[in-house]
C-alpha cells in the first residue's frame, strides 16, 4: 500500500493506493493519528485506487472516524470506493456509519 | 459426483495445493499471493475471488496474532483445493485453540460512537463462506476448514455420455454470471463439443443477460450440428422461460439422463 497526505484549503486529503491488509493497516493508522495529533482533524481519505480491504483496515478507520469527531472538532468521510470494497463495507454496515462520496471533488466539497 | 475430465477447464479434483509459512503478520502478502494463484486458476467471478481472498487473510490474522499471539511461534499450512465444484480451504496450526462460539457478533447496526472495532475478522469468514469449521486437537493442532459453494460450475462430460458436456449453474443468473457462462459455452463450442445439456437445478434467478448467453449459444452449437438442452428448471426460472417464448427455442427436459438421451434418440420433451 502507498499513503500520500495533501493539505487543501479545507481539509487533508489521504491518498490510499494497493492492498490494505494487516501490515498495511498498522501504516495506515500511524499516518492518521499521526494527522489527527498534529490538530488535523478534517480528513478525506481517497480510496478509488485501494482494491482491497480487510478488517485491520476498517477497524483503523472505525476509530479514526470516532477520534476526529470526539468534541465536534471534526469529520472524516471516504471517496471513490471500487464495488467490491464497497460490498466489504456494506457487509458490516460500514456503509451506515461513514459518509461515502462517489469522487474526491464531492467529498472536499462536503466540509 | 461427476468429474472434471475437460482439460484446461479446471483444477482437477484431487489436485490440492499447499503452503507452509512461518505464523508472523510479515507472511501474509505470501499467503495472499498463494490464494490469488489459486483461485485466478479458476473461473470464478471476481465477487467470489474477492470472498476468497478476504476470509482466508482473515483466517491467517487471527491465527497469527491470536492462537499464535506473540508469545508462541510456529507455522500456518494453507491447503486449497476444489471438491465437486466446492472450493475447500484449510488452514492449520498448532497455537492456541479458541471457541469460535465465544466470539460475539458484531452489531452491525449499532452507531459510530458504540461501534465494537474487533470480532469483524470471524463475521466477514462467516459471511463469506458457506461453511466454517473448526476443529482443535491437542496432538494434531488446529484446523479451520472453509468452504464456498461456487456460483457456476464448469462443464464436465456427462455421466451418461462422455459426448455430451453438461454445464451446471448455480445461484442468481444474473449479469456477472452470465458472463462466465457465456466463458465456459464458448469454450465448449470453440473445441466442437455442440452437444451441450445446461443443468439449471441450482439455480432460482435468470435476468434477460443469462437468457440472450443460452439463446446466442443455441444458435452457434446447431449451426455446428448440435444443440443446447436444458434441464432441471426450477418453477419460478421455467416460468421466465416461458414468458420469454424460450420454451418453444429450447428443448427442456426434467433431468439430466432425458436430455441427454434425447441426443441420441432424437426424442422431445
Amino acid at each position: 500500500m502507498e499513503i500520500t497526505t495533501k493539505e487543501l484549503k479545507r481539509v487533508h486529503l489521504v491518498t490510499l493506493k494497493g492492498r490494505i491488509d494487516h501490515e498495511a493497516a498498522r501504516e495506515l493508522e500511524q499516518t492518521l493519528m499521526q494527522l489527527i495529533d498534529a490538530g488535523y482533524y478534517r480528513l478525506v481519505i481517497d480510496m478509488s485506487e485501494v482494491n482491497y480491504i480487510s478488517s485491520a483496515g476498517l477497524r483503523v478507520l472505525l476509530a479514526a472516524r470516532k477520534a476526529v469527531r470526539r468534541w465536534n472538532r471534526g469529520d472524516m468521510c471516504l471517496a471513490g470506493l471500487q464495488p467490491l470494497i464497497r460490498g466489504t463495507f456494506d457487509l458490516v454496515g460500514f456503509d451506515q456509519i461513514f459518509d461515502i462520496y462517489d469522487d474526491v471533488v464531492d467529498a472536499v466539497g462536503s466540509f | 459426483m461427476r468429474q472434471c475430465r475437460h482439460p484446461g477447464l479446471s483444477v482437477p479434483d484431487d489436485k490440492p495445493v499447499q503452503l507452509t509459512v512461518p505464523a508472523r503478520t510479515e507472511y501474509l502478502a505470501q499467503i495472499a499471493a498463494f490464494i490469488d494463484d489459486f483461485v485466478n486458476q479458476l473461473n470464478l467471478t471476481d465477487r467470489e475471488k474477492y470472498a476468497v481472498r478476504l476470509a482466508v487473510d482473515e483466517a491467517a490474522t487471527n491465527i497469527i496474532l491470536h492462537a499464535y499471539g506473540p508469545d508462541l511461534q510456529g507455522s500456518i499450512t494453507v491447503t486449497c483445493s476444489q471438491r465437486n465444484g466446492d472450493l475447500v480451504i484449510t488452514l492449520h496450526d498448532h497455537g492456541r485453540p479458541f471457541d469460535p462460539d465465544a466470539v460475539p457478533p458484531p452489531d452491525i447496526h449499532a452507531p459510530l460512537e458504540q461501534r465494537p472495532e474487533g470480532g469483524l475478522g470471524l463475521y466477514f469468514m462467516r459471511q463469506l463462506m458457506d461453511k466454517v469449521q473448526f476443529e482443535f486437537d491437542p496432538q494434531a493442532g488446529n484446523t479451520l476448514t472453509m468452504i464456498r459453494h461456487r456460483q457456476l460450475i464448469r462443464a464436465a462430460p456427462s455421466r451418461y455420455a462422455e459426448d455430451i458436456f453438461v454445464v451446471e449453474c448455480r445461484g442468481r443468473l444474473d449479469a456477472a454470471v452470465a458472463g462466465h457462462l457465456e466463458a465456459e459455452l464458448r469454450v465448449l463450442l470453440g473445441e466442437n463439443h455442440s452437444r451441450i445439456v445446461v443443468d439449471f437445478g441450482q439455480v432460482h434467478y435468470i435476468g434477460s443477460s443469462g437468457l440472450r448467453v443460452l439463446l446466442v449459444a443455441g444458435k452457434v452449437a446447431r449451426a455446428k450440428g448440435g444443440d443446447v438442452k436444458l434441464c432441471c428448471l426450477v418453477p419460478q426460472v421455467l416460468k421466465v422461460f416461458r414468458l420469454a417464448g424460450f420454451d418453444l427455442i429450447f428443448d427442456i427436459f426434467s433431468d439430466e439422463r432425458q436430455a441427454v438421451t434425447s441426443f441420441r434418440s432424437g426424442a422431445t420433451p
